[in-house]
């Protein structure tokens, strides 16, 4: 396990080098000067040069880059062209808000889709079954934002559950504060769960066909033993792995749903700054987004192997 | 080579998706123009003459979900085309060369495969600027990734199949072998894989323009419409109601289609060992 553990551990830090660095290549790359753009008319070569040792930008490419990789591990990102101000103090509330987020929609997934995905398994061909289908499609196809623009008229307006647009900081009240992130969290869950019960359904009934599960079911287990002590354990690796490929889309799915609450996280900072080329800003919080996706497959892979012993071979 | 089976779902999706290009052929006799402000119309409900009603600014929503359907499935489909050409073509030259290369590019197809197509796009946004043209060539570039994972594992397995050990036996050329014998041996992957980019781009479409960050005013995509729309949900929640059912009906269609897959359950199901 320890060896299986360090394997991915290298893995892990490998990939996050050569994304950060294509990441950083990329706005290298990029045509124009934002220190041109900043300064406008006001540039001369004085102030031109000036600013450019300021933002660090007349050192080497490579310099550059590592200060970059080193700001993974410090938290230092530099300075944000337009506001002046130190990049991680500016991400540091954004990403727990849509950590919040992320973490409360991924619970929601799991809660309703694990017992409703056995569920409908078990009563394959029942009403229920029969029902969830066309359900389950529609609630696929409909994107997390409209869903989160009918919760707002719904519990918002209707119900006057929350009220819309009045987000409350986790600083002030924090039971508010999650209160809040349920309408949200349940309009990126929605079509997550209809995934999830779909691929856990499929997985269960895979499984079930297979000769193992006739010998025990030979041997004189019932259906839920069946269920529950062998086939249940092989069905719910793959929707291990795809739970953690969700999690990953959640990010995306949560920076869209922002706007729809009007939340203050990623996504609104990550429009303002691609609108307004403030690329530390947009590379460090692309590069926190990466590494979140990565932090969840290394996760994802530590539960397989704990789960199934054959992985950490 | 014709092994596409159409099930009653992969019709009923055929069926959606028709609907909705008829529906924006309408367009064309629909005589509201879609930026035509009327300061007598602001935020007026539904009406013989205005079926959807009019927004903040008097205009006909009817012809504006119109053509902004149009513009999302015209943005769609250039990206597809442009993801669906690179990716191919990485794909190939990875899974059926292999070696050092495909080394290297898989690494970065694998980190760029689990960040969401919305993301990628978001940045490529940021790279060249928003418009249509931008807009299409950031939302293609960010499907070239999953197209080329699942492409690159569909030649891998077919290039130790015996057909084309045979046809290199012969000195058939390679670009032949690639794509006149491989590629119409994994249609059922390509053709799956072209709607599930499909639909993740009208999606990922939908979101940039949501955000305020696709095609420029006056133009409006099914997002932009959307976001103008969620400011007046108190007032007008009919102004949110028909472009949504439109973009949910479409991805519908397309869903349909693809099976409900996305990249990642088609990939893990497909190369599962």
């Amino acid at each position: 396990m320890g060896k299986y553990i360090i394997k991915k551990f290298i893995l892990l830090i490998i990939t996050l080098i050569i994304t950060s660095f294509i990441l950083f290549l990329i706005f290298e790359l990029v045509p124009g000067d934002p220190v041109l753009d900043k300064l406008g008319t006001r540039a001369t070569p004085e102030t031109i040069a000036a600013l450019r040792s300021q933002w660090g930008l007349d050192r080497p490419f490579f310099v550059r880059y590592f200060s970059f990789l080193g700001g993974v591990f410090t938290l230092d990102f530099g300075v944000s062209y337009t506001y002046g101000m130190n990049v991680s103090s500016l991400l540091k509330e954004k990403l727990f808000i849509n950590l919040a987020l992320s973490v409360m929609s991924l619970l929601i997934v799991i809660v309703v889709s694990v017992p409703l995905g056995i569920y409908l398994a078990k009563h394959t061909g029942g009403f229920a079954d029969k029902l969830m289908g066309p359900v389950n499609q529609t609630a696929m196809s409909v994107p997390s934002f409209v869903l989160g623009l009918f919760i707002t008229f719904l519990f918002g307006i209707v119900f006057r559950w929350f009220r819309p647009g009045g987000y409350v900081s986790y600083k002030t009240d924090f039971a508010g504060f999650l209160y809040f992130l349920i309408f949200p969290s349940v309009a990126i869950a929605i079509p997550k769960i209809a995934m999830c019960i779909r691929i856990l359904r499929g997985n269960i009934l895979e499984e079930a066909e297979k000769d193992y599960a006739l010998t025990a079911y030979a041997r004189g287990n019932n259906t839920t033993g069946l269920l529950y002590r062998h086939v249940l354990k092989n069905a719910i690796m793959p929707t291990i792995t795809f739970i953690g490929m969700i999690a990953a889309d959640m990010i995306g799915s949560g920076i869209v749903i922002e706007q729809v609450f009007s939340i203050p996280g990623l996504g609104q900072m990550l429009v303002n700054s691609i609108s307004s080329r403030d690329y530390p800003v947009v590379e460090a919080e692309v590069l926190m987004i990466a590494l979140f996706i990565m932090a969840v497959s290394f996760l994802t892979d530590m539960i397989h192997a704990m789960i199934d012993p054959r992985v950490r071979v | 080579m014709n092994k596409l089976k159409l099930t009653n779902q992969k019709k009923a999706g055929i069926i959606i998706i028709i609907c909705m290009i008829l529906f924006v052929l309408l367009g064309f006799i629909n005589r509201n123009p879609f930026d035509l402000m009327n300061k007598d119309l602001i935020l007026k409900g539904p009406s013989l003459l205005h079926p959807f009603g009019c927004d903040d600014f008097g205009r006909d929503i009817l012809k504006r979900t119109q053509s902004g359907l149009g513009i999302s499935v015209l943005i769609s489909f250039f990206s597809v085309f442009i993801g669906t050409v690179f990716g191919t073509l990485i794909g190939a030259l990875c899974g059926y060369f292999g070696g050092i290369v495909d080394d290297f590019l898989s690494s970065i197809i694998d980190v760029l495969f689990s960040i969401p197509s919305l993301l990628l796009a978001l940045v490529f946004v940021s790279l060249f600027g928003s418009g249509i043209v931008q807009e299409t060539l950031a939302l293609g570039i960010a499907i070239i990734p999953s197209f080329s994972k699942m492409m690159r594992s569909e030649f891998k397995k077919q290039k130790e199949l015996e057909y084309v050990k045979m046809a290199k036996l012969i000195h058939v050329p390679t670009y032949r072998i690639l794509f006149v014998h491989i590629l119409p041996n994994v249609t059922e992957t390509f053709v799956n894989c072209i709607f599930i980019a499909f639909n993740n781009c009208i999606l990922a479409e939908a979101g940039l323009s949501f955000m305020g960050i696709g095609v420029k005013p006056p133009l409006a995509t099914l997002g932009t419409l959307l976001s103008e729309a969620g400011g007046y949900i108190r007032s007008a929640p009919y102004m949110v109601l028909f472009p949504a059912l439109t973009l949910i009906l479409l991805l519908l269609g397309f869903g349909m289609l693809s099976s409900g897959e996305s990249f990642h359950n088609a990939y893990s199901k497909r190369f599962k060992n």
